[in-house]
């Protein structure tokens, strides 16, 4: 059965062996194990979906759960695309942060005509300064 | 002289009376959520003229990879001195250059943030709050 959790335990291992088999984050794969645990540890918002034990997907997002969110990762396997499980693991959010909350994000090329199709709006005022490594 | 700190504690008052007197759109009307916006904030820098606040930047950040800036904010009286810059380049600089720092800007900010350093994103999405 497939569920979606908030904020529950999370191997470095389970996280890497998703970004590897979904080809996501490749740069992050051969980090410093203790900054990817870092990032583990101070995500505010960390929402992971299971096919029973197994990790399917993640999402993660920075928040004070009050005004403003930003989804900085959102990754599904391969095997699980086109089967409503992206939108699933958003609605989840959505549900969880409730209508207070905007959420922000920067889209994969790719994944432009999704964000359009859950709600989302196309917005041309985000910047950001890019980390350098 | 203006003083910056990572560390100061400000009450849901002051910041709300700093949102309304910088001109940014917040729900200041709401102490008690101002409130948990301080409180659920990890990233909270601030500029002092002597006892008064006059500037703040709220962020989340996963203090890895990541920040997000939710709230950039001058009073008006000192706008235009570089107070908002400041306060950023300090975050920045305690962060680290390996994170990366985004925003969504108000529509009347959209000019400065590449002044300052910032590129644009030209795949933005946002699904807007209700209230």
């Amino acid at each position: 059965m497939i569920k979606v959790e908030f904020n529950k335990q999370l191997t470095l291992k389970e996280l890497l062996g998703l970004y590897k088999t979904a080809d996501f984050a490749r740069e992050k794969l051969d980090d410093d194990p203790k900054r990817l645990q870092m990032m583990l540890d101070h995500t505010q918002l960390l929402v992971t979906l299971r096919d029973d034990d197994r990790l399917i997907g993640m999402a993660r997002c920075l928040t004070d759960f009050e005004y403003s969110c930003y989804l900085s990762e959102i990754v599904i396997l391969p095997d699980y695309r086109g089967q409503g499980m992206g939108k699933r693991l958003l609605q989840s959010i959505h549900d969880y942060l409730g209508e207070r909350v905007a959420v922000t994000l920067r889209a994969d090329p790719g994944a432009i005509g999704f964000y359009s199709e859950v709600g989302y709006q196309q917005v041309d005022h985000m910047f950001r300064i890019h980390r350098e490594a | 002289m203006i003083i910056y700190s990572a560390t100061a504690v400000i009450s849901p008052k002051q910041l709300a009376d700093l949102f309304d007197d910088s001109g940014i759109k917040r729900p200041t009307a709401d102490i008690n959520r101002i409130k948990r916006m301080i409180n659920n904030a990890n990233l909270l820098y601030t500029a002092w003229d002597n006892e008064m606040l006059v500037g703040v930047a709220r962020g989340f950040s996963d203090e890895a990879y990541c920040c997000y800036l939710s709230d950039l904010a001058v009073k008006k009286d000192y706008q235009k001195q570089g107070i908002g810059r400041k306060l950023i380049k300090k975050i920045h600089r305690d962060l680290g250059s390996t994170v990366s720092l985004v925003l969504a800007a108000a529509p009347s900010a959209v000019g400065y943030y590449p002044k300052i350093g910032f590129e644009q994103i030209d795949s933005g999405f946002k699904r807007p709050r209700k209230y």
